[in-house]
């Protein structure tokens, strides 16, 4: 538990580069995938997860106190739900389902959780900004750091939990009979409906035959590995 | 008035500080106190008695895109000079910053979630084609040392040239480098999507039923995604309909 705590804790560091330092972009889903996939001996199931999750929301901007989804963290999660469930390197269909809901139950409770702290801290930065309006210091000294410390030890806890939820959700599959069901989801579908969705909504100046042969293209590079 | 000459251990807790902008201090998504924890550093060089009083007149609003605050944080700190009467310094400090952060803002949200973002994932996909996990990890440490320096290279041209915002502003917020960086990203996206295509589906049941529901489910995901603006439904239509057919197929 204490190796799978290590882990949560360095991905919620990487994560957390998303709002804490910077931000800086390098916790986007198909970035962190591969590198964090590497740490637990599943850097092409990480890259494969992350490319699932990078695109469907890609043009939506996080402004004007808007959340996007938390791919990064779902990212993370799912990695975390193979890592503790799988032992091959690649996984089978049905295993990768499961760390796929793995990554969509944690993409989807993070906003919340993560919104609902992030108004206890904006409660104390009220009252570090009202002393420091009558001109003390002392508190700004104190909260920068504690604050960001225990937000990365709250989403480790939080990753840590995939642990129980994969156990769970193993358990669930099994006792309802779904195996068979969730391994027969084709994912990679996902993928060309997110990239159609995302030059709908941002049309490109060129020809659209560029685009679908950039996609030929890398998909023929497949065959080549 | 004697012009500023930050030290540099001075400026480096600067740097530090406006890396940590957007960081849990945030109150209400402002900014206000990175913004404070910025200036202290260089209040307090330049005016240790003082620097309280001034710290309390600046902490009322600070929010802007933080690829571009550096910029404005460092314009706003070249209106800091020791000796100066801090009402006058957070006059002139405000000053700046009101005219630009909603301009900033707004740049700094089309170029960096629309245009660096998007170059970003399809590069990380092309590192790992080329060189798999080393390539990912040395496209990741170039891009983080690349926006760490760019955010500290920012602030420093704010500080010493702070009158030069406007051009650097019209450069920035010209049409055609956005456009050039977006129209680069839907191509480069492609070309990264047809490869996680290809992986994806190694992933994924083999058969020629699976890939026709598949087909059909993320049809009907993006028609209605292109409907209602519901992004996800790519993702759980496809997944919907896969269980749907499978479990009818085997009755259950």
């Amino acid at each position: 538990m204490w190796v799978v705590f290590g882990f949560a804790l360095f991905a919620s560091m990487v994560l957390l580069t998303q709002s804490e330092f910077g931000p800086i972009l390098i916790s986007r889903p198909v970035v962190l995938g591969p590198l964090l996939g590497a740490t637990v001996g599943h850097a092409e199931s990480g890259l494969a997860l992350g490319a699932l999750l990078e695109w469907i929301w890609a043009d939506r901007v996080p402004a004007g106190g808007l959340r996007t989804p938390a791919v990064g963290v779902g990212t993370a999660a799912g990695l975390l739900a193979l890592w503790t469930q799988v032992e091959a390197a690649r996984p089978a269909a049905g295993e990768f389902s499961l760390a796929v809901a793995v990554a969509l139950l944690y993409l989807l409770l993070f906003v919340p959780l993560d919104g609902g702290l992030r108004r206890l801290w904006s409660l104390a930065a009220e009252n570090v900004l009202t002393a420091l309006r009558r001109g003390s210091l002392a508190e700004l000294r104190i909260f920068g750091p504690v604050a960001l410390g225990l937000r990365i030890l709250v989403v480790a806890l939080g990753l840590t939990t995939v642990v129980w939820a994969a156990d769970g959700l193993r358990w669930l599959v099994h006792s309802t009979g779904t195996g068979p069901a969730l391994a027969a989801i084709p994912w990679a579908f996902v993928v060309p409906a997110a990239l159609a969705g995302l030059v709908w909504r941002n049309p490109p100046r060129g020809r659209i035959s560029l685009l679908l042969a950039a996609f030929a293209l890398g998909w023929s590079l497949t065959w080549f590995r | 008035m004697v012009s500023l000459n930050l030290p540099l251990p001075v400026r480096a807790r600067a740097w530090l500080a406006l890396l940590l902008l957007q960081a849990t201090w945030s109150y209400r998504r402002l900014q206000s106190l990175g913004w404070i924890a910025v200036v202290r550093p260089a209040a307090q060089w330049a005016d240790p008695v003082r620097s309280g009083a001034l710290l309390g007149k600046l902490a009322i609003h600070f929010n802007t895109h933080p690829l571009l605050a550096p910029l404005l944080m460092g314009a706003a700190l070249s209106e800091l000079h020791p000796g100066r009467d801090p009402d006058e310094t957070a006059e002139a400090m405000n000053r700046r910053l009101v005219r630009w952060m909603g301009t900033f803002g707004a740049i700094g949200d089309m170029l960096y979630w629309r245009a660096l973002q998007w170059n970003l994932a399809w590069l990380a996909v092309v590192a790992w084609i080329v060189a798999g996990v080393p390539g990912v990890a040395f496209l990741a440490g170039l891009w983080f040392s690349a926006e760490v320096v760019g955010r500290i290279t920012l602030f420093e041209i704010g500080l010493r040239r702070p009158d030069d915002i406007a051009v650097l502003t019209q450069r920035l917020a010209g049409h055609s480098l956005r456009l050039r960086l977006q129209q680069l990203a839907l191509v480069g996206t492609c070309l990264a999507g047809g490869f996680a295509f290809g992986t994806l589906r190694e992933f994924g049941p083999a058969g020629t039923l699976p890939e026709l529901v598949g087909l059909l489910g993320a049809g009907l995901g993006l028609w209605l995604a292109v409907r209602t603006r519901l992004r996800s439904a790519v993702l759980w239509l496809p997944v919907l309909l896969a269980m749907l057919v499978h479990l009818l197929e085997w009755g259950g």
